[in-house]
């Protein structure tokens, strides 16, 4: 028997708003559930990098500590080096009288008597120290002077080129000659004064040595001063 | 489950998530951050001070070395004016060169405002002695040669009447000395 339903259909009504709502719902949870990971690792990767900056931090200060013990070498080396750089700056261009006075008397001619030489390198010190302009103006400088008595004009002359001939001179000068007579033996002699004056040249500034270096557009000047100096 | 319970659900969660990022998300990941900034620098650091040690480390293995290098720049310019050391050796030279002192005048100080300014102090020794030419070659080169920087200035040799062959020589040398 077959049964007959006359009542209405039922029509469904779809919920969107609830359907919406559910979808957001499990976005937000979802949400949630991943930042509470992420909160998870954060605090993990915390915990581990505090410990790593401490050791970081203590191994630093260590290695600090000793630096600055180790710095004492440091701060010795450069004394050292600076008395290094004084020391050589004191005995450079050092005139070894001794050298001087030797070869001197190993060259003076047999008849020539000498009764005085004075020399002095102060002269010299001072004339290294000066600038270029101050060197400029001065021409020569004193090295030593001899006096003595010769028998012949010939042997003067003789002393005079072995004079020249010692290291750091550059030009030797009779001062004063004179006719003289030695009464105890009767004997005719020639007095004589000769200067002898430094080879100066070695100790000369040269116009690039006295312009400082200049970084950038300097560099043109300095070659025009070497470039002058070349010409000149 | 109906739309109210809905709104007031979602509502919870959405604070829920605001307060997970306000209070412990943002504090937590610029904390992490702010580690991260002071291990890299910190790691900066360590490899600069690494090498600035291995560096020192270099100059303490040659610490011998320098201190041989330094006694020897004390010997050549020594710390004190040390004259009467000076002194002693001089008249042994003399003795041994044949020479006679007659005097030695020590005069300290600087003697221009430029040389005050310098590290080094001059002493200048002038003597007076008696001996043969070559002997007194000798004197002033052994002086000249003296551990101590020893700077010959001015010499003058001169015959006296009484004998030639004892001579009269002058000469002014220079010392100096720094105070460490």
């Amino acid at each position: 028997m077959k049964t007959i339903n006359l009542l209405p259909k039922e029509i469904k009504v779809k919920d969107v708003k609830g359907v919406i709502f559910n979808i957001v719902i499990i976005i937000f949870i979802a949400t949630a559930v991943l930042m509470g990971a992420f909160l998870v690792l954060l605090l993990n990767a915390n915990s581990y990098l505090e410990p790593k900056l401490d050791d970081y931090n203590r191994t630093n200060i260590q290695i600090s500590n000793y630096i600055t013990k180790l710095e004492k070498y440091e701060e010795f080396k450069d004394k050292v080096r600076v008395k290094s750089k004084l020391v050589d700056s004191l005995s450079e261009n050092e005139i070894f009288w001794s050298e001087v006075l030797y070869d001197y008397g190993l060259r003076v001619p047999d008849n020539v008597f000498i009764n005085f030489i004075g020399g002095n390198s102060r002269a010299l010190y001072e004339y290294i120290e000066l600038k270029q302009e101050e060197q400029k103006d001065i021409k020569k400088v004193l090295f030593f002077s001899v006096g003595g008595y010769a028998v012949d004009y010939n042997d003067i002359t003789r002393l005079v080129i072995e004079i020249k001939n010692i290291p750091h001179t550059s030009e030797v000068t009779i001062d004063n000659i004179a006719k003289d007579q030695i009464t105890e033996s009767n004997i005719d002699v020639i007095f004589f004064t000769i200067s002898a004056y430094y080879d100066i040249e070695p100790y000369q500034k040269s116009a690039v040595e006295e312009v400082p270096a200049q970084e950038g557009d300097g560099g043109e000047d300095v070659l025009e001063s070497e470039i002058n100096t070349l010409e000149q | 489950m109906s739309n109210t319970i809905k709104i007031i659900l979602m509502v919870v969660f959405f604070v829920i998530n605001v307060l997970l990022i306000i209070l412990l998300i943002i504090p937590n990941l610029s904390a992490n951050a702010a580690a991260s900034i002071s291990i890299e620098m910190e790691r900066e650091n360590n490899k600069a001070n690494i090498s600035r040690l291995n560096e020192l480390l270099l100059i303490r293995d040659e610490y011998n070395a320098l201190n041989a290098e330094y006694q020897t720049y004390s010997m050549q310019l020594p710390s004190e004016n040390d004259i009467s050391v000076f002194t002693n050796e001089v008249y042994d030279i003399a003795k041994y060169s044949g020479v006679v002192i007659n005097s030695i005048n020590y005069t300290e100080g600087a003697a221009d405002e430029e040389d005050e300014e310098k590290p080094e102090t001059i002493i200048y020794a002038n003597f007076v002695l008696e001996g043969s030419y070559f002997n007194i070659i000798n004197f002033v080169r052994t002086i000249e040669k003296m551990p101590r920087i020893v700077v010959v200035e001015d010499v003058i040799i001169q015959s006296t009447t009484d004998e030639y062959e004892r001579l009269s020589a002058y000469f002014t040398a220079k010392l100096y000395y720094i105070s460490d």
